[in-house]
């Protein structure tokens, strides 16, 4: 009777074990994937934050023609400084020649800060419609390598013909 | 004959009670696992991204305003503006134009659009010199 009593007992405490190691297993692996989601779920975050950062700076770039509008003809004035927001675009897409060159001039540095983008790098390019570059190269900007970057491109007309503006931006990590 | 039947008996509740032990862990196992997809389900589904058809969407209008300003529209030519397209969109996108609204202004360029495909679509407006016209595009990925 007695040793009856302690299989029975043993059995209990194997089936709890079986249990306690079900459970524990369970929640070791939803912790683990509520722990990986909330990491992708951060980076996708991060990433559109980005995305649509870099969209509405391209679409300053060229859409508008910035502000003041004729800010080109004052340029980098650290005495007086009148430029408030770059743009480069004579109308809706259309690249303007000198704004474009007074941008390029720029330092990088001052062209972040009036861009709101401080803790961020950017890189700028022009290219043909067929991805090659202009000669010479038309670019601004640092190319970070790392992962936390966004690149989009848009269509628009320089020279009269169609080209495309490139634009990067990536949050320094 | 008593002994018989306690044994008899014994053996049934043993079966009894290993029947109501599998039936609850099956029971609960289920439970479990059918929450644990459904939970990684609702996940992954409001994990797309959805800023993939902004980007398509700005590749669109931006195009079009390109071609708008160099005079596509004027007067339009399907095969003329099909080309545009095909040289210009990049690999994968693909892009339909059509307007309907009437004499001048009728023409259909680019690729027909996939029916089993997510389309991104916009409306604008241009002017032939003679007539004012509406035109739809659709833009999609392959």
């Amino acid at each position: 009777m007695l040793i009856k009593r302690n299989k029975k007992a043993q059995v209990a405490v194997l089936d709890l074990f079986i249990a306690a190691m079900i459970f524990g297993i369970l929640v070791t692996a939803i912790m683990i994937t509520w722990n990986d989601y909330n990491e992708k779920i951060d980076k996708r975050i991060s990433q559109n934050t980005n995305l649509i950062r870099a969209y509405h700076i391209s679409d300053l770039l060229t859409r508008y023609a910035g502000k003041p509008s004729a800010w080109e003809k004052f340029g980098e004035d650290t005495a007086e400084d009148p430029l408030t927001i770059i743009g480069l675009a004579k109308e809706d897409h259309v690249i303007d020649n000198d704004k474009l060159t007074t941008f390029l001039s720029l330092d990088y540095n001052y062209t972040k800060d009036k861009l709101s983008i401080n803790s961020y790098e950017y890189y700028f390019k022009i290219l043909n419609i067929d991805g090659s570059d202009f000669n010479p190269v038309i670019e601004k900007g640092i190319k970070m390598n790392n992962t936390n970057y966004v690149t989009l491109k848009r269509y628009v007309i320089y020279n009269e013909s169609e080209a495309i503006l490139e634009f990067w931006l990536s949050s320094q990590e | 004959m008593n002994l018989k039947q306690y044994s008899n008996f014994g053996f049934l509740a043993k079966n009894k009670k290993a029947f109501i032990f599998t039936l609850d862990v099956a029971v609960a196992l289920t439970v479990v696992f059918s929450l644990l997809i459904l939970a990684n389900y609702f996940v992954v589904q409001k994990t797309q991204d959805p800023y993939s058809t902004l980007q398509i969407l700005r590749i669109g209008t931006d195009l079009i305003v390109v071609m708008l300003h160099q005079g596509y529209f004027d007067n339009p030519n399907s095969l003329q503006i099909s080309q545009f397209i095909d040289n210009t969109l990049p690999e994968r996108f693909n892009m339909y134009i059509i307007s309907s609204s009437g004499g001048a202004c009728n023409f259909e360029s680019g690729s027909i659009p996939s029916e089993d495909k997510s389309i991104t679509s916009g409306k604008f407006y241009f002017s032939t010199g003679t007539s004012f016209c509406s035109a739809r595009y659709k833009i999609w990925l392959d």
